[in-house]
């Protein structure tokens, strides 16, 4: 993504205003939610509700009087756009792979594959690496600390090498 | 004392007790570094472990776990923007950038050093000044808790950034976060939409973690840098040496080193406080404040001495009425029970060789850590930052994964992580500042539950807020926090 | 690959598996939850009690100690009582709290899905004031309370609907006096502000108050149990004061419901054979803990009348 100039607000400037829309929209929540709260509970929420929601305007109301006065934030929202989408894509895929199927495997595929989606050609390297980091969160987490991990499809292999 | 001093140091000394104290440090630093594994998570499967063994082996295991612990957090916040515990976040804002300048080495010796003044200070505070700072705590109800949560939410005038309305609104975002769980003095459940993992709030560690952890891996990915730190930035050499500048960091050490030990002994305040507070202190005091955030040294010495002096400090209470000034000294408290040592005034008179020991040990294994710490940050930890960066994000992201889970073994939190991770992501886009989120977070709780403490105590006078010295004199001091940045402003352009 | 043979064995150590030798139990390692934190009272408890149960469950039972906090217990209890009940996943529950949670309705369970197993500490509650307090007995402190309605407030270490503000709820009714409630939600800083003089009086359990009162530094002027305790037999009870209220706080093993009977009794006996071990009994006298084992059937009937205690008050007075 090319950085904008000033007279053709990029996306940075589209963003500012995205994200201080949503603010003002969760602040309205927050005010409407905490409402329905006993008195003293929801002093608390309120005013900070009604804070968020003011400065939101504020930091709306500014971007959009820069972008009528053409000199709108320079620049665009992310540095790559498509390795970030990417980044965003493999990281949802983390998560919900260790809720499914356990922590092991999603994380050496993680260590390998996402490297390799960006370009990173050393597969030597980044398995290493990954089985690596693997072999050492067991070892303290497991071993050491006796912590758990999360339910694992290969818990039951160790039944095999005992 | 004097006495009780001298019978216990052939104790600590003893070659066992010598491998406890090296053991707990080197313990304490794997916890430590690692977020979300925390000193208490380490001392919690330590203590049964101790059960049969002679007290002073186990005490030395969890004064080194403690120390080490604090200053490991640091390593992680200084190499990769990852504070590993609440309390090095205010070191992240530093740290990082002198790492980013390629003073990543100095950055890290500063860093312990400073932990390391601090912890020494503590602990001879502990041995020497324990009875009068216990009775100094005491001072403290609701109404002073109040006021010393409103004095740390001051410090936020450090931390805004460059701009205004979106350092407020960071902060805002973090109070409210702050705000979500059963209330307990009615039992409303705010902001739970029926979850039940949300009832007791949000886990700081898990937010902190998503927050500052996850926005530079999705860096990285978008970065897609294919080589690593070459290793002469991990090298002392031409970066400066701390102990040659003691001059230069002097009263630095000194300032944070006072506050840490105050807020230590007042239970419920804690270590991230003690480090907001002395980097505050000394960007407040500071020539040029502005340096501050862009790599000043100054502000990582002064997070974390603040730190490392809120340690030892943080047992006076515990060992002297049984009430522990934080949850690591919670945690050593029930180890002393296991032990037969029941804390109270009689614990010194019944056991003094043991409690003389104990503080001996927070003294000695602070010093260890000078030494052990050094090592493992840049022999060990530090090497992994030559590996290139794109290897690097995955591993960050799986040591996050596995520790925001051990947390509270749920897979609940592992979704927090990525939601506040997407989040923190776009809010550093957006230029708002991360820290007074932290810092709403974590006092904001404080501040309401505190204030309405003191108002159904004092039967709803508003006036009672200001009934004693201590409180007059927090509020003070946060007009001034607050009003600093105002008033030098006002006389730059006058 | 040895790569590969070495995090074979690692998952082989995380699974923990112990040799199918004896088709007895335990031939796989037991799960005890804990639905408090790690280096919490409950925590600490069933971490030290575990290591002698694995003792006594024989072979090589292991047992692995899972904290899984949250909603006040809530989380955890919820998921042992959907537990398969196979005799491998045992919690840790504390009545009264787990019952309140049943009576107010929101819980996932009923008490109905625990098979309790047996019970280990009873800790009761106490009421204490500041050792400069004008009140020396709870008649004082009633009679304070009926001068000014809802003039003496009274911290408690727990939230509203703890046990502790249940027994302070069957106090006032008793009483017919009424105190102000001041939810500190912890033991430290409750502790630290009647130590400190900044509440006028206090609620939290024995164990909490012992070295401090032995030390002068606080009063006690109550206990709810049916007896004085051993280890402050110079503190009155309250219905040596007038008002017949027992309260405390407990912590016991439960498993699900539908466990098999004779699982149960060898899990059973291993508790009452850890509790006789010289090395934990020695441990638990010098920290003091109130140790008070109860077999699997008198565990049930303690719960049991514990709900029906609670269900009485929450009739009468709401604590939500």
């Amino acid at each position: 993504m090319e950085v904008s100039s000033a007279s053709e607000p990029g996306s940075r400037s589209l963003a500012e205003i995205g994200f201080a829309a949503v603010l003002i929209a969760g602040a309205i929540v927050v005010i409407v939610t905490a409402s329905a709260y006993p008195g003293e509970s929801a002093t608390y929420p309120l005013v900070i509700g009604v804070a968020l929601a003011g400065l939101g305007c504020w930091i709306l109301l500014r971007e959009v009087l820069r972008r009528r006065r053409g000199h709108a934030m320079a620049g665009s929202f992310a540095e790559h756009g498509p390795r970030l989408v990417i980044g965003l894509a493999a990281l949802v895929l983390y998560i919900l792979a260790v809720s499914q199927i356990g922590f092991i495997l999603p994380s050496v595929a993680l260590g390998v594959l996402l490297p390799a989606s960006v370009g990173f050609r050393r597969w030597g390297l980044s398995f290493v690496v990954a089985i690596v980091s693997v072999v050492a969160i067991l070892l303290i987490f497991v071993l050491a600390l006796e912590r758990p991990i999360p339910p694992d499809i290969l818990s039951p292999l160790g039944r095999l090498f005992r | 004392m004097i006495d009780a001093l001298l019978h216990a140091v052939p104790l600590v000394f003893a070659p066992m007790n010598i491998l406890a104290m090296i053991i707990g440090v080197i313990a304490g630093l794997v916890v430590g570094c690692l977020p979300g594994l925390t000193v208490v998570t380490g001392l919690a499967v330590l203590i049964p472990l101790t059960f049969g063994l002679d007290p002073l082996f186990a005490l030395g295991m969890m004064a080194g776990m403690y120390n080490g612990g604090s200053y490991g957090g640091a390593i992680p916040a200084i190499l990769m923007r990852v504070p590993g515990t609440p309390a090095s976040v205010a070191t992240v804002l530093d740290g990082y950038k002198m790492t980013q300048k390629g003073q990543a080495a100095y950055a890290l010796q500063v860093a312990l050093l400073s932990g390391v003044i601090g912890s020494v200070l503590s602990s001879i505070a502990l041995i020497v000044l324990s009875p009068p700072l216990v009775s100094f705590s005491l001072l403290f109800g609701p109404i002073e808790y109040f006021w010393l949560g409103i004095l740390g939410l001051a410090t936020v005038s450090s931390l805004l950034g460059d701009d205004l309305p979106k350092g407020l609104i960071a902060c805002g975002i973090g109070l409210l976060i702050g705000a979500v769980g059963q209330d307990i003095s009615n039992g409303t459940e705010r902001f739970t939409f029926g979850q039940l993992e949300l009832l007791d709030g949000f886990s700081a560690i898990v937010l902190l973690t998503g927050l500052f952890a996850v926005p530079p891996v999705l860096q990285m990915v978008e970065e897609a840098v294919k080589t690593g730190m070459s290793g002469d930035k991990l090298k002392l050499h031409a970066q400066g040496s701390v102990l040659r500048q003691w001059r230069y960091f002097m009263p630095v050490w000194l300032r944070s080193s006072v506050i840490g030990i105050i807020i230590g002994i007042l239970p419920g305040a804690g270590g991230s406080m003690s480090s907001f507070l002395a980097y505050n202190e000394a960007k407040r005091v500071a020539r040029e404040p502005e340096t501050f955030g862009h790599g000043n040294p100054e502000g990582v010495a002064a997070s974390e001495c603040g730190n490392g002096a809120d340690n030892a400090a943080s047992l006076i209470p515990a060992l002297a009425l049984g009430i522990p000034g934080s949850g690591v000294a919670a945690v050593i408290l029930g180890g002393l029970l296991v032990h037969g040592l029941r804390p109270g005034p009689q614990l010194f008179r019944e056991h003094p060789d043991i409690v003389y020991g104990f503080m001996l040990q927070f003294l000695v294994t602070s010093l260890m850590l000078a030494v052990l710490g050094g090592l493992a940050a840049t022999r060990i930890f530090g090497q992994v930052l030559r590996l290139p960066r794109i290897v690097l994000a995955p591993v960050i992201l799986l040591f996050v994964t596995i520790g925001v889970y051990s947390v509270n073994n749920a897979v609940f939190d592992l979704w927090v992580l990525l939601g506040v991770g997407v989040i923190g992501y776009v809010l550093e886009r957006l230029d708002y500042p991360s820290a007074p989120i932290v810092l709403g977070l974590l006092l904001g709780p404080m501040i309401e539950s505190q204030l309405r403490l003191a108002l159904t105590i004092s039967g709803g006078r508003t006036a009672a807020l200001v009934s004693t010295p201590i409180a007059i004199t927090l509020a003070l001091l946060s007009a001034a926090i607050l009003l600093t940045p105002a008033w030098r402003k006002l006389r730059m352009s006058a | 690959m040895k790569l590969l043979t070495l995090v074979a064995g690692l998952v082989a150590l995380l699974a923990g598996q112990a040799p199918a030798l004896a088709q007895a139990y335990p031939e796989k390692p037991i799960e005890m939850i804990v639905a408090f934190a790690p280096g919490g009272g409950t925590d600490v408890a069933a971490r030290s009690i575990a290591r002698y149960m694995e003792k006594y469950l024989g072979g090589n039972a292991r047992i692995g100690v899972i904290n899984k906090p949250g909603a006040g217990g809530e989380i955890g209890w919820t998921a042992v009582a959907q537990a398969k009940p196979d005799g491998y996943t045992i919690g840790f529950i504390n009545a009264p709290a787990i019952n309140a949670l049943v009576i107010e309705g929101k819980a996932k369970f009923k008490m109905s899905d625990f098979q309790p197993v047996a019970n280990l500490v009873y800790d009761p509650g106490v009421l204490v004031v500041p050792k400069n307090s004008p009140y020396t007995a709870l008649k004082d402190i009633v009679e304070a309370a009926k001068k000014g309605a809802g003039a003496v407030v009274i911290g408690t270490s727990g939230v509203s609907g703890s046990s502790e503000h249940i027994a302070l709820l069957n106090f006032q009714r008793l009483a017919d006096a009424k105190f102000t409630p001041a939810f500190f939600g912890g033991t430290a800083p409750v502790r630290q502000a009647v130590l400190g003089g900044h509440v006028p009086a206090a609620t939290m359990n024995l164990s909490e108050a012992l070295q401090i009162a032995r030390e002068g530094q606080i009063r006690v002027i109550g206990v709810m149990s049916a007896d004085r305790s051993a280890y402050l037999p110079d503190a009155p009870t309250f219905r040596e004061g007038g008002y017949d209220v027992v309260a405390g706080a407990t912590r016991g093993i439960a498993a699900p419901k539908g466990i098999p009977a004779d699982i149960i009794a060898k899990l059973e006996k291993a508790v009452d054979q850890a509790l006789k071990d010289p090395e934990y009994l020695d441990a638990a006298k010098r920290a003091e803990i109130p140790l008070q084992y109860l077999g699997a059937s008198e565990y049930k009937a303690f719960l049991d009348g514990a709900t029906r205690d609670l269900e009485a008050t929450w009739k009468a007075t709401p604590w939500k």
